[in-house]
């Protein structure tokens, strides 16, 4: 049976670390298996900080919420992430780093999102009614 | 989990025994402290990697970042005892074929000193 749990914190940087404690109690609880919660956590710390980065207009104060749903019986995980921000689909417009670059012609963006992608065949992305809305799913 | 950052010095190796999250709230810590020893004479870095169970993008960054800065240096920095978690990162980003990424101190040394 599936459930679900929500955190949400304002689009602030100093509140981003409140998600990850939240993620990671919520993963350590569960006895999520240790790899699929590090792919957990790091795709709920690239999306959400990519939204409190540059999601929002300066000054304006806006919303990041992170869901995960498990079925514990499966079991799979769904993680989304949603912000009140821009319309913004990063699976698209981040441009995609490139791994056989040197290291001399890397730029630092790019490379969570790209990592992201890698790690989830299932990744979709909406903008539902004001919200951007990232959906991650995974089987384990 | 917070970050600890030891730093031994044998000769002009400077190694960096980190253990924790090298995340976005953490990742800044480390680069100010690969900063101060940049900052010295013919630097050398190694990475202990042992403790760390985690390392977000920003950890990526800073990895890449003083690999780079490390370019004027011979390229003298290496890094050893990764967790599998974190070499999958490195291996999916490709960073694996850029880094010096080693079994221990002893092969890291071995690698730095001339």
């Amino acid at each position: 049976m599936a459930h679900t749990v929500e955190a949400s914190i304002s689009n602030t940087i100093e509140e981003l670390s409140e998600l990850t404690t939240w993620l990671t109690t919520w993963l350590e609880t569960h006895k999520v298996d240790k790899s699929v919660a590090y792919k957990l956590r790091f795709a709920m710390e690239e999306i959400a900080s990519n939204a409190v980065y540059y999601g929002f207009p300066t000054g304006t104060s806006g919303t990041v919420k992170v869901r995960v749903t498990a079925d514990a019986v499966l079991p799979s995980y769904a993680l989304e992430i949603l912000d009140d921000g821009e319309p913004f689909n990063p699976l698209k417009e981040i441009p995609e780093a490139d791994p056989e670059l040197s290291i001399d012609d890397r730029e630092i963006g790019g490379l969570g999102v790209f990592l992201v992608k890698n790690m989830f065949e299932n990744c979709h992305y909406q903008r539902i009614e004001g919200w951007n809305h990232l959906r991650i799913a995974i089987d384990k | 989990m917070p970050l600890e950052i030891e730093q031994k010095v044998e000769g002009n190796i400077t190694t960096l025994v980190l253990s924790g999250d090298l995340d976005t709230a953490t990742a800044g810590q480390l680069e100010i402290t690969v900063k101060e020893i940049l900052a010295g004479k013919q630097p050398c870095i190694v990475f202990d990697m042992g403790g760390i169970t985690y390392v977000s993008s920003f950890g990526l960054r800073v990895i890449i970042y003083t690999s780079k800065a490390m370019r004027a240096h011979d390229d003298r920095f290496a890094m050893h005892s990764v967790q599998e978690d974190v070499m999958e990162i490195l291996t999916q980003s490709g960073l694996i074929k850029l880094l010096k990424v080693v079994p221990s101190q002893e092969a890291a040394m071995s690698l730095l000193v001339h």
